[in-house]
């Protein structure tokens, strides 16, 4: 055996399994970003709902606007950043074209912030007809992500 | 024989919501549409046609996200096949363009080309038949002033013998009656005006109420959602049931939903009802959206799960 096939004869296996270990390891925090991504949309949606009853005049709490907006505005921030690159395989409804299209991506969220951060200016005034207005802003912010980039749910 | 007159005006008579679909009926109900007769689309009509055209869901099948507005190319996945929306502008060639008024109303209304074959359907003359004789004129009126596309429609893929478009008159017989949306003299107009728009123009149940192996509308389970929607998809149960349905939506939730596409929940709705929420729904009046939460709620809840176990936003 010669001394390349030596080297190959260890090092390929080696490789391998460094190679899978990683891809393992990779796998993992992946599914600890996709948790975590979908806490943080779910307590979006948390505060999207919150928010909808009081403008819909269903809970009197028109005092708590403010804060339930300012929680959407700071979520709002972390969406990018729970979409690292490799995290879209797993129990996951993102498309890969969040990435491959990461531009429009980038944008349709930041659209989604700059519509919260109205949303907190408008709650502000405790005018429930323009926080309803902005709330269909924000609505349709929320399409403009998902609409492209979020797969349709099981069946 | 009936006079030339009988032809002069153009309306539109109810036709009995009783009477089957026997082929002689169809044939007599084609003659009783007047022919040949065109109105100049006013501006008012047009108007209201929008109008018609939003509250029938913007006709979102029609219409793909890239593609020209209402120029047709949708792929509506069914467990009968993939249909293809077509082409509805006003192009001559392509489009509906060379259609009178009464080639409009005999496809609305009887689910028949102007050359007189049996629509697939896919497009829900089942809902349409009844429709205002006004309304369906302002529709087209409206149909009319949208830009023409010249785009060619692509054709379904239906396999034989699904495909066999005769038998679809056998269809009719068993799953389509004809005939104008009838008032329920018991019920408030509120309630009647949300059972109008849902039923003939919204045409909710075309998704949300499960078909039969023919592909007929279940009505013994109207509402109560299907596992086989279009492209794909759920359509979830809208019966007022409490676990199943949306029976925790109040009225407000509904119109809410219905202009802004978010749920109770905060998540938000996707796929051709967001479509249809997008160029249709959310357009309507607070009072005729409300009159549909109120037409939904008064439904028989219906326990029906057709989510699956592990849904989630």
């Amino acid at each position: 055996m010669g001394f390349a096939k030596k080297v190959s004869a260890v090092v390929l296996p080696a490789g391998a399994i460094a190679l899978g270990l990683v891809a393992a390891q990779g796998l993992e925090s992946a599914q600890g970003i996709i948790k975590y991504r979908k806490s943080v949309m779910k307590s979006q949606a948390g505060h999207i709902g919150a928010i909808g009853a009081i403008a819909k005049g269903q809970v009197p709490f028109k005092q708590d606007l403010v804060a339930h907006a300012v929680a959407l505005r700071s979520t709002s921030k972390m969406i990018l950043e729970a979409f690292p690159e490799g995290s879209g395989t797993g129990d996951t409804r993102a498309r890969p074209e969040i990435w491959t299209e990461w531009i429009k991506f980038e944008q349709a969220a930041r659209n989604f912030e700059k519509e919260s951060e109205k949303l907190v200016q408008v709650a502000k005034s405790g005018d429930l007809e323009q926080v309803s207005s902005q709330f269909l802003a924000v609505a349709k912010a929320c399409k403009g992500c998902h609409k492209p980039f979020r797969k349709k749910k099981k069946k | 024989m009936r006079d030339a007159d009988d032809f002069a005006e153009p309306s539109l008579k109810p036709i009995s919501g009783r009477m089957r679909a026997t082929p002689g009926v169809l044939i007599f109900f084609i003659l009783l549409i007047p022919v040949g007769h065109a109105v100049s689309a006013d501006a008012d009509a047009v108007a209201r046609g929008e109008y018609i055209f939003r509250a029938a869901a913007g006709c979102a099948c029609h219409s793909t996200e890239e593609g020209e507005f209402l120029a047709g190319g949708r792929a509506i996945k069914t467990p009968f096949g993939t249909f293809y929306g077509t082409n509805i502008t006003p192009d001559e060639q392509t489009g509906i363009g060379a259609w009178n008024d009464s080639d409009f109303v005999g496809a609305m209304r009887m689910g028949v080309s102007p050359q007189g074959a049996h629509y697939f359907p896919v497009f829900p003359y089942t809902a349409f038949t009844r429709m205002r004789g006004q309304d369906l004129l302002d529709l087209r009126a409206y149909l009319g002033a949208v830009k023409p596309v010249r785009k060619e429609n692509r054709a379904h893929e239906v396999t034989p013998p699904l495909s066999w478009r005769p038998l679809l008159r056998v269809w009719k017989l068993l799953n389509f009656t004809p005939g104008e949306f009838k008032k329920d003299p018991t019920r408030s107009p509120e309630w009647n005006r949300g059972a109008y728009l849902a039923e003939a123009l919204g045409h909710c149940g075309e998704c949300h109420t499960p078909r039969n192996l023919l592909g007929g509308l279940n009505e013994d389970m109207a509402y109560a959602g299907s596992r086989e929607g279009p492209e794909g998809e759920i359509a979830p149960n809208i019966t007022p049931d409490v676990e199943t349905g949306i029976g925790t939506w109040d009225v407000e939730d509904v119109v809410f939903f219905l202009k802004s596409g978010s749920k109770p929940d905060g998540d938000d709705v996707q796929g051709l009802m967001a479509e249809m929420i997008d160029i249709g729904f959310r357009y309507l009046r607070d009072d005729d959206l409300r009159a549909i939460a109120e037409y939904l709620r008064s439904l028989r809840p219906i326990r029906n799960e057709v989510r699956a176990p592990n849904d989630e936003p």
